[in-house]
């Protein structure tokens, strides 16, 4: 492959991935400690669903003042409380 | 259909139910390779295994016959690389399609999870055989159920789901990315194989577009009240006296209903509503000051009520709007007499109250939609600029309305 070419390539596939990583910051949030409450409704009282453990990566559907309409990994849906996400390293 | 992306605003919008149960049976199949776990694993991010996608078609892919009222069909796969030596591994491969069932009756529309009928896997296990170039040890057999594992497997994949499915709400055919899009690292591409930049590229276009979608449709709903203190009274009537449902919480948030005086009425979840002390919440702009458009404030005889608004993509398929953002307002019908003449009356008042909200709005909106969320309802939205000549007179209603977008056409009869 002609150097310019591969170097084309090369600057796509970096640009292409920072875009990606961009992207992932905005729609994505990291569980900051074990045991983050999934509920099934944005208020404390609200049933748990599930518990989340440490790092768990969830998507972000619904974003409100205080709390997160997210989908996990396994596809379960629910809201998390903002305090208990962080932002992808 | 109107219906469908009703419904799908509806899903996303509130999130709050446990909606529709997804449970169709799926079997996953499997292949053993000659290759290294790494190599694998490698093949498969590069043929974009982990990401998902759009179906064009349902007919060909899952084994229900009847399909005319399914739309907008996804897939996910499952993945599983199991090891019995340093170069001997099965790949299981389990495919997720889930579709919109457009039924004639709205409440029993909703996501359905279709059972695969094993093309979508065998066809990735043949794209990963081609790609390594190598012979698969046996022809793909039925997997045993993630749920059982034999005792001989290693353990399952961490970074795949298996493919069961449990109950969720639409929301789960939104197109996402795979359960671990972690890129390669520069290590890893200058391993054994040569980087196939291409197919790299690809996977990262399909990536970023999926995540463009998901940041396109994320919802910011501003029809909701936060609780300002702890231990808030939620009480069952707009009485200091009535029954206690329960105690909200500081920063808890509610979807507004409706207000009266100083009480503000609160879905709960569900059908379940409460009340809470207009003085207890912190209420959107919109809701601080004047209350909520209403029946009363649009007139004493209007059939209409406003519910709810948000800030989301455009649900339809018009082109001056999609993929836009818009203000979505929904109303309902507030007598069961409401005409076509009474929904165009009652769209008037609302475009008008909207636009002043829509010219300060941040980020910038490209228009307002209102749902009219009931049987025989539909949407009707128009552009920021139709709006704005609209309102600064340059256009007659009857020529507003010709530059308007109504789904379906025949729920808003125009009359000359």
């Amino acid at each position: 492959m002609p150097v310019s070419t591969a170097t084309g390539a090369v600057s796509a596939e970096q640009e292409l991935e920072q875009r990606v990583s961009s992207l992932r910051h905005q729609v994505e949030r990291r569980v900051k400690a074990d045991g983050a409450q999934l509920k099934s409704a944005p208020f404390q009282s609200a049933t748990t669903v599930e518990k989340l453990p440490a790092n768990a990566e969830v998507l972000l559907l619904i974003v409100t003042p205080y709390w997160y309409g997210i989908e996990t990994d396994d596809g379960h849906h629910g809201w998390v409380h903002h305090s208990q996400l962080e932002p992808l390293p | 259909m109107h219906t469908n992306c009703v419904r799908r605003l509806a899903v996303i919008a509130l999130l709050l139910s446990m909606g529709v149960p997804l449970g169709a049976a799926q079997t996953p199949l499997q292949r053993t390779f000659p290759n290294s776990k790494a190599a694998l694993e490698k093949a498969l991010r590069n043929l974009g295994a982990y990401s998902g996608g759009r179906l064009p078609i349902l007919d060909g892919f899952v084994a229900e016959s009847s399909l005319e009222r399914y739309q907008r069909p996804f897939y996910q796969y499952s993945l599983q690389v199991t090891c019995a030596g340093a170069d001997s591994c099965t790949v299981r491969v389990g495919a997720r399609i889930t579709a919109w069932y457009a039924d004639p009756s709205p409440s029993q529309s909703g996501y359905r999870v279709l059972a695969s009928n094993g093309r979508l896997e065998a066809d990735l296990l043949d794209r990963l055989q081609d790609t390594l170039g190598t012979k698969a040890s046996a022809a793909e057999l039925p997997a045993v159920p993630a749920s059982k594992p034999p005792a001989a497997a290693a353990a399952p994949e961490a970074s795949a789901p298996p493919p069961y499915i449990k109950p969720g709400p639409p929301v789960a055919a939104l197109p996402r990315f795979g359960a671990a899009p972690s890129l390669p690292s520069r290590a890893e591409s200058s391993e054994a194989e040569p980087p196939k930049d291409d197919l790299r590229i690809e996977q990262l276009s399909k990536e970023a577009k999926n995540l463009e979608q998901i940041l396109r449709n994320q919802a910011h709903p501003e029809n909701l009240a936060v609780v300002k203190n702890p231990n808030v009274p939620v009480v069952e009537q707009p009485d200091d006296n009535g029954k206690v449902l329960f105690l909200a919480g500081a920063e808890d948030e509610f979807q507004i209903v409706d207000t009266a005086g100083p009480w503000v009425h609160v879905q709960v979840s569900g059908l379940s509503r409460g009340w809470i002390r207009r003085s207890e919440l912190q209420l959107p702009a919109a809701y601080e000051g004047a209350a909520p458009v209403t029946a009363a404030e649009l007139g004493p005889s209007t059939p209409f009520r406003q519910t709810r608004q948000e800030t989301a993509a455009f649900p339809g398929n018009w082109e001056a709007l999609k993929g836009k953002q818009v203000k979505v307002i929904w109303v309902q019908p507030a007598s069961s007499s409401a005409s076509d003449a009474d929904k165009f009356s009652y769209a008037k008042g609302v475009f008008r109250k909207a636009f002043p909200e829509l010219l300060h709005s941040s980020p910038p909106l490209a228009g307002v939609v209102i749902v009219f969320d009931s049987e025989d309802g539909g949407m009707a939205a128009a552009t920021l600029a139709t709006l704005q000549q609209w309102n600064a007179h340059h256009m007659t209603d009857n020529i507003f309305w010709k530059q308007c977008w109504f789904d379906p056409a025949e729920a808003f009869k125009l009359k000359d």
